[in-house]
């Protein structure tokens, strides 16, 4: 008896449905910028990301003038924070775009 | 033609190698020069993106005296726009002259350099004053228009050609044309070139 109480208590717990919200997910972000016009330059986006530990891959596209990072699950780089690593590697954002893996 | 010729010109105050002398925020960076009036070795590091300061070894081939010291450049301006890229810089560097077994001086110069790039075209100008006590004075500037044949993806080697002009008031106002070939591959850059007279050009840069 002691055991279904204790079970029904833990059930209507708000704790309980902890498990059941959204886990926070890995994102690709895609960074538009002005000036990407040279790769040996450019490196300095790849040195600036990998001093973040919550970034798993940077890829930057020359031709569309994007950078694409991928971010590891429960990363904490918001948009104030990517924007300034952009500009500290050179760069002027001009827009930011996310979607989840 | 005229306005074409003339910014041409102005373009052509160029730097040989410097390709972002300042870089991000504890980049450092490792550059080399080598050209028949001088060569030079320099290590900075850029504490913030507006400017980098390390030293420098300046040997004057020509003249034959040396200057070593340290050095501070300032990004003055940069320009992003949608595919291309503009930079103004200033640089200042002081330090000690000297000529083999001879005693040392203050000597130092001063150098403006700007740059405009796109992925196929590049303009670069400079335009430095080299001053030394016992070693006088002299003026120096140099221009280049480079076209890349191809415009490589990130991760690719990249490859440049530029038409280079320099005159240096040191070796008698003589303007001397060259012709450079750039190649970087990641955080590698080298060229190498000649000039009309058959000098050679040997620069790089490495960024770690």
């Amino acid at each position: 008896m002691r055991i279904i109480l204790i079970a029904a208590l833990l059930g209507l717990s708000p704790l309980a449905a902890a498990p059941l919200a959204a886990a926070p997910t890995p994102e690709m972000v895609t960074v538009k910028v002005n000036g990407l016009v040279c790769d040996f330059c450019a490196r300095s986006i790849e040195a600036m990301m990998k001093k973040r530990a919550d970034v798993a891959g940077v890829h930057v596209d020359l031709d569309k003038g994007e950078v694409h990072v991928k971010l590891k699950a429960n990363a904490t780089l918001d948009d104030p924070a990517l924007k300034k690593l952009m500009v500290d590697s050179g760069y002027s954002v001009t827009g930011i775009e996310r979607k989840p893996l | 033609m005229r306005f074409f010729v003339a910014a041409l010109c102005a373009a052509n105050l160029a730097a040989p190698a410097a390709a972002r002398p300042v870089s991000y925020p504890g980049g450092v960076t490792w550059m080399q020069e080598l050209d028949p009036m001088q060569g030079s070795a320099l290590l900075h590091i850029s504490p913030n993106r507006h400017y980098s300061i390390g030293g420098r070894y300046l040997r004057m081939r020509e003249e034959g005296w040396q200057l070593a010291g340290g050095q501070a450049t300032w990004l003055a301006s940069r320009r992003n726009m949608p595919g291309a890229q503009a930079n103004l810089y200033v640089t200042g560097m002081a330090g000690a002259a000297f000529a083999d077994g001879g005693t040392a001086r203050p000597g130092g110069f001063v150098e403006a350099q700007a740059d405009w790039e796109n992925r196929r075209v590049m303009v670069m100008a400079m335009a430095r004053l080299t001053h030394a006590d016992g070693f006088g004075t002299s003026d120096m500037q140099t221009a280049r228009l480079g076209w890349a044949p191809y415009e490589g993806d990130f991760g690719d080697a990249h490859l440049w050609l530029f038409g280079q002009i320099r005159r240096d008031s040191a070796s008698a106002d003589r303007v001397q044309p060259a012709f450079v070939a750039r190649i970087f591959y990641r955080t590698l850059l080298v060229e190498a070139g000649v000039t009309d007279r058959g000098g050679l050009i040997v620069n790089s840069i490495l960024r770690f």
